[in-house]
């Protein structure tokens, strides 16, 4: 079970809490006893004075009525002297009746005493009374007085010794009380101050320990923090209290190894990202590098694509031209064809008359011949006629000959120019064709000239892009080096932390080779500010974790 | 230039299936077109027909069909030699078709070689001889024994009865 803080000072408290209260209760009941005393001395002994003062008042005032009764002589004053003193009786009664309510077993007898008195008294101020308001004269004076002046006075003195026998009796009683009061007034107060001094010592006693044991823990915690606060994580905590603090240092042990692993953690982060951020930078100079040439070639590609787009278009206009030159040469070839067909027809005429000039050759040489035989058969005689007919028939030969060989010439180019017509013919819709094909090309090469610009366009947007990219990279490798400087200022500001081992050192190694920056971490500044401060270094908590100690 | 040894004569020379042959200009009447042909029923193979010429009957011998040439189509070339033959002491008019007439030619008689043998294609009793001409030969027809005697009895009869 553990005796926490807040059971010692619930304990503390508690003391204290019961002794003010028995304080309380002493005082109160102290103050209740006097307060009793006192309730009594003025509701009962003083009013028990105050109507015998009272009683002893009227009992003077009657008596002096008794004697002016005696004395006067008017009715008037006489009648008026009676009333008064029936009031003033009947007040008197009445404060009797009331004294009598509020006094003890003596008070009693003695207002018994004081009764018999006043009766006495009353039958002798009635004698009076009697005396006096009868007819006056001397003796009767003389009597009332007598009466009153013995009687009477006896009486009423007696009365009133006794009414201040009540008051003295009463003084007694105050007395008396004022001395009892003054006991209890003295013994509550050393009550009061022994609970007081006791009470005293124990909460001092206890205070004491609780500040003792608080104080220690605290001291333990305190040191162990600030060897934490100034970065050293090998602190070795001891926590022996089965308290808060104990509890406390048990966490700030956690805290520790936590913060160890954390920071063991972040330092291979941080050597970690500053490795990755120089591959990061080398690689997006890298590919920096590879979208200036990117761009470079992207805009000979774009250049290529203007060339390729003026060959488009001079292909364009070169189709267009050919499609007229086809349609063109369909036409010609039309007419030529008709002209072939004319020749053709020509020819035909011409072999016509060629085979009546053939025809006519042919007669004429046979006529030759006959001519021949008949001059051969004549003999001598037709001789000369036979060298004619044999002239005639040669000649008849050569035109047959001539003729055979242009008819064979004529056939043979009408068959040529039928071949020819044929073939045209057969070109014209190859020809249309071509011009379609043609035409079909020249509006390819428009779409194409369309697309070609597009691809263009589209590669002049690719070469903004890549030229964009190229700025990113090189922004990027920008921000990998600050975030490798960064990398490096969080390790320098990590060495802060003593864990135990070479991590310091290491890091050191690593970043030592970075370019420092002019603001090398406000936590380094820190630190140092920190360290020449002043305050107590926990030095001797581990050894060997000074050799990893870095000074700024 | 007329002598006894040295006779010159007159031939006329045509073409028949490739081969020259040539006839005596002497008898030769004349050379004819190839006209319409009347064709004589149940005549033998080799008469062609008959045509008119100039009022009388001439009957045409298909020569190619009588030396045993395949028979062809005529052609413009074609003609007709009407020869003169003398049969029995008669002259008949004859008409030869012929694939073409060449020309009349002169030549000495000692030009003429004496027909050899030439193979079995022909009956060299019929050719009178040899012409050497150029680098081949003409054969020189005996008309007159081309056509045998019921041949040209038949070509009589014909003419006789045509005549008639």
């Amino acid at each position: 079970m553990k005796f926490t803080i807040k059971a010692k000072l619930i304990l503390a408290t508690i003391v204290q809490l019961s002794a003010a209260l028995v304080v309380f209760y002493i005082g109160n009941n102290n103050a209740y006893q006097l307060n009793k005393k006192i309730d009594e001395i003025i509701k009962v002994n003083t009013q028990r004075i105050n109507l015998s003062a009272k009683i002893a008042e009227d009992v003077q005032f009657i008596t002096k009525r008794e004697k002016d009764l005696i004395l006067s002589k008017d009715r008037e004053v006489l009648m008026d002297l009676v009333k008064q003193v029936d009031a003033r009786t009947e007040d008197m009664e009445n404060r009797y009746a009331e004294l009598k309510d509020i006094s003890d077993e003596k008070g009693v007898e003695i207002l018994d005493n004081f009764q018999l008195r006043w009766s006495e008294y009353t039958s002798s101020f009635a004698k009076i009374k009697s005396l006096s308001m009868g007819v006056k004269n001397d003796s009767t004076e003389q009597l009332a007085y007598e009466i009153s002046s013995t009687t009477a006075r006896q009486k009423a003195l007696e009365a009133v010794t006794i009414v201040s026998q009540i008051v003295r009796k009463n003084e007694k009683a105050l007395e008396a009380a004022n001395l009892e009061t003054n006991a209890l007034y003295e013994s509550g107060e050393r009550l009061m101050w022994i609970i007081l001094g006791v009470s005293l010592l124990v909460a001092t006693v206890l205070a004491f320990w609780i500040i003792i044991t608080i104080t220690s823990s605290i001291h333990k915690a305190m040191s162990a923090i600030k060897a934490v606060s100034e970065g050293d994580l090998t602190v070795n905590i001891e926590s022996t209290n089965k308290d808060e603090i104990g509890d406390l240092l048990e966490y700030l042990k956690d805290m520790i190894v936590k913060l160890k692993e954390v920071i063991t953690f972040v330092s291979t982060a941080a050597d970690q990202i500053a490795a990755a951020s120089e591959q990061m930078s080398s690689s997006s100079q890298q590919m920096s590098q590879g979208s200036t040439e990117q761009a470079a070639s992207t805009e000979e590609v774009s250049s290529s694509m203007e060339e390729m787009v003026s060959n488009i278009q001079q292909n364009t206009e070169n189709a267009q031209a050919t499609e007229k030159i086809a349609i063109k040469a369909s036409d010609d070839i039309r007419e030529g064809s008709h002209s072939v067909n004319e020749t053709v027809q020509s020819m035909k005429l011409i072999a016509n008359k060629i085979s009546i000039i053939s025809e006519i050759a042919r007669q004429t040489n046979l006529l030759a011949l006959n001519a021949a035989v008949e001059a051969a058969r004549a003999g001598e005689h037709g001789k000369g006629f036979a060298v004619v007919a044999a002239e005639v028939r040669k000649l008849a030969e050569r035109s047959q000959v001539a003729a055979t060989e242009i008819n064979t010439l004529s056939s043979s180019s009408v068959e040529t120019a039928v071949t020819s017509g044929r073939l045209l013919v057969e070109i014209v819709p190859n020809i249309q064709k071509t011009a379609s094909l043609v035409q079909e090309i020249a509006a390819a090469s428009i779409e194409q000239n369309s697309g070609a610009s597009q691809v263009n366009s589209a590669i002049q947007q690719l070469n903004l892009v890549v030229q964009s990219n190229a700025a990113t990279s090189e922004e990027m490798s920008a921000s990998a080096e600050e975030l490798a400087n960064q990398a490096s200022e969080l390790r320098e500001a990590i060495i802060f932390f003593n864990v135990g081992n070479n991590l310091g050192k290491k890091s050191r190694r690593k970043v030592k080779p970075r370019k420092k920056k002019p603001e090398v971490s406000e936590h380094m500044i820190a630190a140092k500010s920190k360290k020449s401060s002043g305050v107590v270094l926990d030095m001797d908590v581990d050894d060997d974790s000074d050799e990893e100690y870095e000074q700024f | 230039m007329i002598n006894d040894t040295i006779i010159t004569q007159s031939f006329l020379s045509f073409s028949l299936g490739g081969e020259i042959f040539a006839a005596n200009v002497a008898k030769v009447k004349e050379i004819l077109e190839v006209t319409k042909l009347t064709k004589v029923p149940k005549s033998p193979d080799y008469l062609k027909g008959v045509i008119n010429l100039r009022g009388t009957v001439l009957p045409v011998i298909d020569t190619r069909v009588k030396f045993g040439f395949p028979e062809t189509e005529d052609t413009v070339d074609t003609c007709i030699i009407v020869l003169t033959l003398v049969i029995d002491g008669d002259e008949v008019s004859v008409g030869a078709l012929v694939d073409t007439v060449s020309e009349v030619f002169e030549t000495n008689s000692e030009e003429i070689l004496p027909p050899v043998s030439i193979g079995n294609k022909f009956r060299s009793d019929f050719i009178e001889g040899l012409i050497k001409l150029d680098d081949q030969f003409i054969m020189l027809l005996d008309v007159d024994k081309v056509f045998t005697d019921e041949e040209l009895l038949v070509v009589k009869e014909t003419g006789e009865e045509t005549t008639i």
